[in-house]
């Protein structure tokens, strides 16, 4: 128990350190708030349809509840992804569906995936060459599946967006599609502290990997 | 109602069950026949958990003047007048929906729509034992169609088969109740009385959009490509997105290709030994099929001049089967439900489908 706890609270200082680096720390907001936008898209939670009315004529911007939400609020329409139980309408063509879980799922998914990218970028600016940019390019593909879980209607998203190219290959992924997201999360986790296990923000590796100057002076 | 429940269901295969062939060779016929147990075998998961696509069970209706803020006059509904109410229900909510439970003046009618397959019917929901019935979604399918499950039972029903494949009601065949999918604006044009179902539903959909595309627009998976999950059978006389309008009877199948009768405007012909006629009517782009039969014997009718004529007894009719001149003015045809349909879906279910050719 000592021993997770101690692994726990060095990790927590490792990534205190990475996110003490200013651009590091930027990155990773960024890329976690683009991945929070794409992953709440690709689970039709925010629609953007242009040339159509969303709201339906109502003055904008429209919000509505539904009336037995907190009956809806926990009701899955499709693996990881449950049923919206708000919609705001800020302009005629852009919808946002408010489902609880999906949000909360959502947030937790780009959180890891910007603290990824925050610890992979605080890597790269302090060590060059390609373990830096193998750092990255984990953190990416670990974060790539959970954008895959969306489902449209009645079939996959990725689905739908391939097309009908094969109707087996649309039973296999619905066979997996379930498995996308705890698949990106496990990913994310572990590469996250495999990440912090291979390199200190702090210390470099090695002394030949060491920059010219580091980022301290750019710290706030 | 155009059928009792009892005539209907004599008329549309009352001899099936459970383990033995549903149907056999007709006229022209090309596969093999199948067995519940086939269908049983073949249930995929869509994805969706059950009740995943939520129906509707209390839909709210609004005016068609109200309704045009959410329809353009292109834009498909399933049109259904029974008992005198005149109700559309928009393709862009049932997409979300696939079934709405509905009640015409104390009867239950489920409308359902399955966007896989372009199939939109309406089942009486009682069973023929009076039990009542009302559907949710399985989140599986049937040859790419909705398998529809019943609350009380849970047995389960691929739409365009109507028919429960397990469970109690294993064997038990659905009423189809005619239905009408066409334009909102003829639609409107033909009952500007029309109530028409609501964006409230109880859910929230993003009514606006159709995840599969368009039927306004060429090159979307309603009319381009094949199926996106694997069928029982391929092939067969058209392109697999071809619209048929598809006809039961007694255990045998019929499909009749859209554009034919669209060029034709009536067909007469038979099925099972019951002779059918099938009416074009231009103004909803709807096909209606009635037994064709006028004072007891088989009639034969022919399209001139705008004009459905009757040749035995010299006798006028309308594209909905009703008679305006002649003999027989004021008579009504029975009529059978029919329901437009994807090629590659039906061919799939009834492998020896009749292909119709005018006789």
């Amino acid at each position: 128990m000592n021993a997770v706890s101690s692994t726990i609270k060095l990790s927590l200082n490792q990534l205190t350190d990475c996110l003490s680096d200013r651009v590091a720390r930027r990155a990773g907001l960024w890329t976690g708030v683009v991945f929070l936008l794409l992953y709440l898209y690709s689970t039709g939670n925010i629609v953007f349809a242009p040339g159509v009315d969303l709201a339906f004529g109502r003055p904008i911007p429209a919000a509505s509840v539904v009336s037995d939400w907190a009956a809806k609020m926990w009701k899955p329409i499709a693996p990881f992804v449950w049923e919206p139980i708000a919609a705001l309408y800020p302009i005629r063509s852009v919808a946002l569906f408010i489902s609880v879980p999906n949000v909360l799922l959502a947030l937790l998914l780009s959180t890891l995936i910007g603290i990824n990218t925050a610890v992979a970028t605080a890597r790269a600016r302090l060590i060059a060459g390609a373990q830096s940019r193998s750092g990255f390019l984990s953190g990416f593909l670990a974060s790539f599946p959970a954008l895959l879980t969306g489902f449209t209607c009645c079939v996959p998203t990725i689905v739908l967006a391939l097309g009908s190219l094969a109707a087996v290959f649309t039973v296999a992924a619905i066979t997996i599609t379930p498995y996308f997201l705890p698949v990106a999360a496990i990913a994310l986790i572990g590469n996250f502290i495999w990440g912090l296990r291979q390199f200190s923000c702090t210390v470099p590796v090695a002394p030949d990997q060491r920059r010219a100057h580091t980022f301290t002076h750019e710290r706030e | 109602m155009v059928f009792s429940r009892r005539e209907f269901l004599t008329l549309l295969g009352g001899t099936a069950m459970a383990g033995s062939p549903l149907w056999k060779a007709g006229r022209r016929a090309e596969g093999k026949a199948r067995s519940l147990a086939d269908f049983t075998q073949n249930i995929q998961s869509g994805g969706p958990p059950k009740d995943g696509i939520p129906p509707i069970d209390r839909p709210k209706y609004v005016s068609a003047a109200e309704a045009e803020m959410l329809l353009k006059p292109n834009d498909i509904v399933v049109g259904l007048v029974y008992q005198g109410v005149v109700r559309a229900y928009p393709q862009k909510i049932l997409v979300w929906h696939e079934i709405v439970n509905d009640e015409f003046k104390g009867e239950k009618i489920a409308i359902t729509y399955c966007p896989l397959t372009g199939s939109a019917v309406a089942f009486g929901g009682r069973s023929p034992d009076g039990a009542m019935l009302t559907f949710g979604t399985s989140g599986k399918l049937v040859n790419s169609n909705l398998l529809m499950y019943d609350r009380q039972t849970d047995s389960q029903w691929p739409q365009i088969l109507g028919i429960a494949i397990d469970g109690t009601n294993k064997g038990t065949v659905l009423e189809e109740i005619p239905l009408a999918w066409t334009h909102w604006s003829r639609w409107r044009q033909r009952h500007p009385d029309t109530v028409v179902l609501s964006t409230d539903t109880g859910y929230i959909r993003s009514y606006g959009t159709d995840p599969y595309g368009s039927y306004d627009k060429p090159g979307t998976y309603y009319d381009s490509g094949g199926p996106l999950f694997p069928v029982m059978a391929k092939g067969g006389r058209f392109n697999p997105k071809e619209v048929v309008v598809g006809v039961k009877s007694n255990g045998q199948h019929m499909a009749i290709n859209k554009h034919t009768l669209r060029a034709k405007k009536l067909i007469n012909t038979s099925l099972a030994d019951v002779p059918l006629a099938v009416f074009y009517d231009a103004d909803l782009d709807v096909a209606r099929v009635f037994v064709r039969q006028v004072q007891g014997k088989p009639a034969k009718f022919s399209f001139e001049n705008g004009r459905i004529e009757e040749e035995l007894t010299g006798s006028l009719w309308t594209a909905d089967g009703r008679s305006i001149g002649g003999k027989m003015s004021g008579s009504q045809l029975k009529q059978y439900a029919s329901f437009d349909v994807m090629w590659f879906a039906w061919h799939a279910f009834f492998p020896a489908t009749q292909i119709v050719k005018s006789e």
